[in-house]
């Protein structure tokens, strides 16, 4: 008996350390299949535009998209995916790709910080960063309203006299050095952590499972919740500008892909991303029903 | 696993040993809460469903529908209810853990033998007798089987805990998967495996206890 439990512990973990591996790497080559493969990360407006680029590329070229990746995980598991060839396009911010895939210091020229981007994908990755959609997506740190009035905050260093507080990150949060570790030395600050899922972020600072979280300034449901936004008066986090990141190979082979991606660069702002979240965030419409909606009113598709 | 891996592993797993203590003792109590409340619970209902097996097939089917919605779901479903925490976390496992239990009450109590209740009543025992003295005695190994189901089930679906901000081992999981860490990953799984496996032992002990008491040979 005893021996028997020991070899089943023994093939659960091998079981666990071999499915990890393979699914870090299992999976055809992208574009052996001949279509493009497009992924995402899993917040709405990351989904919303994984699924403007598919609709542009299947109706404006002749190419087949594959979008079984789109909400596939975050940049820690896109970006090698993408630089392994697994999957072609994607939609990134300047900001994250310089800390998190390039562990890049802090910037806070938004073309500084491209430029570096661009040239590091192109010669270390082989990955073109097409330009801009032109619209941003920083980190806001907000705070429940009550817990705003009640201890007069109003700016990320007056978090520093409150220890007690709750920061609610995911799974990203507490690691990722653009986020809490910077804020955390930037501010000097040592606040309780706690973990919940991406969507519960807001719904658990409004719950009142913690105090403070850190939301998308471009999150269309932040009017929704009483929650007030924390002046970055260090600017701590860098700018993090929306660009498609694209294998160069596939694009050397199909510049139509370009072409067909064109109209949206320079041509989305703040308040049109914020809208079009709006519509996933709050009012649960289909991500690929909301950009195609999208690309209809613009004439587009 | 090459022997570095390995040992940046160990190595990785010394350096966060009170922080993986401290959640897997919240894990712990998760699953623990939701293996004894799913089971109070259930048990009960599934007497109940032998009695009036027209309404009991209804909960049947009703728990094995549950038990096929999504954890996440799960935890969306109950926001505006219960928000976030410890307590929607607990009561999806005690979802999670009625299916299970009322199945396998009810299969027990059914498999009991009618010519045993009939002599039972023969010889003048009243219902209750029947059923506790006769009835859950005879199922009590199938029942347990369910228990044990759900208690190794239990622990491993404790770890969307994370998610809804009930702490427990699946933060080191989730970390570690975002994270593309494996030694995080592992860190966090580990023990989830290790614990599953004590779960299923010790509840296979009681079990054996029990029924040598009872003087059931099973």
């Amino acid at each position: 008996m005893g021996k028997r439990r020991i070899i089943s512990l023994l093939l659960c973990v091998f079981l666990l350390v071999v499915s990890i591996g393979v699914g870090g790497c299992g999976g055809d080559k992208a574009g052996s299949s001949g279509k493009v493969v497009i992924a995402s990360k899993q917040f709405a407006e990351n989904l919303i535009f994984a699924h403007v680029a598919a609709l542009l590329i299947e109706n404006n070229t002749d190419l087949k998209v594959d979008i079984s990746k789109i909400g596939m995980g975050p940049t820690e598991m896109l970006h090698p995916a993408l630089a392994e060839g697994e999957i072609d396009l994607y939609l990134e911010y300047t900001g994250t790709a310089w800390t998190t895939v390039l562990k890049g210091d802090m910037l806070h020229d938004s073309q500084e910080v491209y430029e570096k981007v661009r040239e590091a994908y192109r010669d270390r990755f082989g990955i073109t960063c097409l330009e801009t959609l032109g619209f941003e997506n920083t980190f806001a740190i907000v705070v429940r309203k009550d817990v705003a009035e009640e201890l007069n905050l109003s700016k990320i260093s007056d978090l520093a006299e409150h220890p007690e507080l709750v920061f609610i990150g995911d799974s990203t949060t507490f690691t990722r050095p653009d986020i809490y570790p910077a804020l955390q030395e930037a501010y000097n600050l040592d606040l309780q952590q706690k973990m919940v899922d991406t969507t519960f972020k807001l719904d658990a600072v409004a719950e009142g499972e913690g105090d403070l979280t850190n939301a998308y300034t471009t999150d269309g449901r932040l009017k929704d919740y009483d929650v007030v936004l924390l002046e970055d008066e260090k600017k701590v986090f860098p700018p993090y500008y929306a660009i498609y990141v694209i294998r160069t190979e596939l694009l050397e082979q199909h510049p139509e892909i370009e072409e067909a991606l064109k109209p949206l660069i320079n041509a989305i702002d703040e308040e049109m991303a914020m809208e079009l979240n709006y519509k996933v965030e709050a009012e649960n419409q289909d991500p690929a029903d909301v950009a195609e909606e999208f690309l209809k009113s613009r004439g587009l598709i | 696993m090459s022997l570095e891996s390995l040992s940046s592993f160990l190595s990785y797993f010394w350096e966060v040993r009170f922080h993986v203590a401290e959640l897997a003792v919240q894990h712990v109590l998760l699953s623990l809460m939701g293996v004894i409340v799913g089971t109070i619970t259930a048990l009960p209902l599934g007497i109940f469903a032998t009695r009036y097996p027209k309404i009991g097939n209804y909960a049947v089917d009703i728990t094995g529908m549950l038990y096929t919605v999504p954890s996440l779901a799960i935890l969306g479903f109950m926001l505006p209810f219960l928000g976030l925490g410890w307590l929607p976390t607990i009561m999806a496992l005690i979802i999670y853990s009625w299916m299970p239990v009322l199945r396998n009450t009810c299969a027990g109590i059914l498999s009991v033998d009618s010519a045993v209740k009939e002599a039972a009543m023969g010889m003048g025992a009243t219902p209750a007798q029947v059923l506790f003295r006769v009835e859950l005695p005879l199922a009590f190994p199938v029942i347990m089987a369910g228990v044990r189901t759900v208690a190794v089930l239990t622990i491993g679906v404790a770890t969307m805990g994370a998610l809804a901000g009930a702490g427990g081992l699946g933060e080191l999981v989730f970390t570690g998967i975002s994270m593309m860490d494996t030694n995080r990953t592992l860190v966090g799984a580990i023990p989830v495996t290790i614990m599953a496996l004590l779960a299923d032992q010790l509840m296979g002990l009681i079990e054996n206890r029990a029924k040598s008491r009872m003087g059931i040979r099973g």
